[in-house]
């Protein structure tokens, strides 16, 4: 019975690794237009932007900008907050995808700028 | 069919006079009917490798004249290479840890060396499949041996580089995705960025993880309770015969990493280590769960759903739907793994 088992457990995994490689990960393709659409039209971008504008204040951007179906990108532009250079930079792949180093006199910067205290009274934060 | 006759301890037995088998096999055979399973070439070849391994080291001690030697080892060289195994064909599912899987190897290779001796099958003229092809062994040492050369064939040969490969599969779609930005989710949600490097990475990792547990795993059968014989104490054999046994088969298997056990007896009783090795392929499976949900998800569409890659199409989806393509291959990895780990997987539970 063991042997039976184990035998049969071995022949399945191998064949199985076999036709899951050749049959589905060797022909996968990655749709790369479809996700730069998705990634865009998300929030996913707006984590990234905690440590520049604070937490309740991305929150609060990201509400808006749900009701309105606005991009988290859109957002910011819309206020004023940073600008489109600025965002870009901080948005950068190797940026948003690693451990990255903040930018303090950036961050400094806006926290300091009228749009953002504007801003954090509008929302009462 | 002619058959001869052949006498046992249990009685005389009618045997198709032209096999190399012998009586119990042929019990064997009529009594254990229960499924229509068999055990793989690696097993055959595995009794045969720990037999032959026997007979070098029982002839080194001179308990084997180098004639009869000689007869048996070539015949089971040829036992190991398949010149019987349409006569050794019996059900795996039999009672009595493997005896008649034993027997049925004692009685081919000695018929066979008789054979070559000059005397005819069913005689047991010169060589005898008990005194001679099973001297100092019982089935209770040499079957469980055989089953882990077997599963450690089949892991090294088979399993380990066709995991090997899907890793490498992994790591090179990882490669295609480079730089390609993508949501990632927690809990099916939208959640920070990643790329699809970091997603493919990520699945090669499990699997490379899992597949270094499943070969520590592995490790556990290479102590073996070869030379304990009936039940352990080694009852039979000379003192020097467990040195001599498994540096043949050191040898003969290619299985540097082979030792006997110090506590024979406690190897005759316990199955635990091939219920480890069961846990080890669990890992593998467990993995295969995850990830194969992650692509169904990530290919779901083509147009209202994720759809953030595209699966090989290997078959159409419907009878009735036009077009439609469905995931099949990683719906069978999906079901075929659950299946594995529900129903095969080796739960060792000790009865006496």
């Amino acid at each position: 019975m063991i042997l039976f088992n184990l035998e049969f457990s071995q022949t399945l995994l191998k064949n199985t690794a076999d036709m899951f490689r050749v049959d589905c990960i060797d022909g996968l393709i990655i749709k790369k237009e479809r996700t730069k659409e998705l990634l865009e039209g998300s929030l996913a971008f707006a984590t990234a932007l905690v440590p520049y504008l604070g937490y309740q204040v991305v929150a609060e951007l990201v509400n808006e900008g749900l009701d309105e179906g606005k991009t988290i990108k859109d957002m910011v532009l819309k206020y004023d907050l940073m600008t489109a250079s600025q965002l870009d930079r901080v948005l950068d792949p190797s940026t948003v995808t690693e451990p990255a180093v903040i930018d303090t006199e950036l961050r400094d910067q806006i926290c300091i700028s009228e749009n953002y205290i504007n801003y954090r009274s509008k929302i009462g934060k | 069919m002619t058959y001869r006759r052949e006498k046992d301890a249990l009685g005389e037995v009618q045997v198709p006079k032209d096999v190399y088998y012998g009586s119990f096999t042929k019990r064997a055979l009529d009594n254990f009917n229960l499924s229509t399973q068999r055990a793989s070439d690696y097993f055959r070849k595995a009794i045969g490798s720990v037999k032959k391994s026997a007979c070098l080291a029982n002839t080194e001690m001179g308990l084997i004249s180098k004639e009869n030697s000689k007869a048996i080892l070539t015949a089971l060289d040829e036992f190991i290479e398949g010149r019987f195994s349409n006569e050794y064909n019996l059900d795996i599912f039999q009672a009595g840890a493997g005896t008649p899987f034993n027997m049925n190897c004692n009685e081919i290779v000695a018929n066979r060396a008789n054979e070559l001796l000059g005397a005819e099958k069913g005689t047991y003229k010169y060589v005898h499949p008990n005194n001679h092809v099973n001297m100092g062994q019982s089935s209770n040492d040499t079957i469980p041996t055989a089953i882990r050369i077997a599963n450690l064939w089949y892991f090294e040969r088979e399993l380990k580089p066709a995991l090997m490969q899907l890793i490498n599969s992994l790591r090179s779609k990882a490669k295609d995705g480079a730089g390609v930005l993508k949501v990632g989710r927690t809990h099916m949600q939208d959640a920070v960025p990643m790329t699809f490097e970091q997603e493919f990475n990520a699945m090669a990792r499990m699997l490379e993880k899992s597949l270094d547990f499943a070969a520590y795993c592995s490790k556990s059968m290479h102590e073996l309770g070869l030379g304990g014989t009936a039940i352990g104490s080694g009852i039979t054999t000379p003192p020097e015969y467990k040195d001599l046994v498994v540096k043949h088969l050191r040898e003969v298997t290619g299985l540097e990493d082979l030792y006997i056990s110090e506590d024979t007896i406690e190897m005759t009783q316990s199955c635990d280590a091939l219920g480890i090795f069961s846990s080890g392929l669990r890992a593998i499976a467990n993995d295969w769960i995850k990830i194969c949900g992650d692509l169904k998800i990530l290919n779901m569409g083509p147009l209202t759903g994720v759809s953030e890659i595209e699966l090989p199409e290997v078959e159409p989806g419907s009878s009735i739907m036009p077009g439609k393509v469905n995931p099949s291959v990683v719906e069978a990895v999906r079901l075929l793994v659950m299946i594995m780990l529900y129903s095969w997987e080796c739960k060792v539970v000790s009865f006496s």
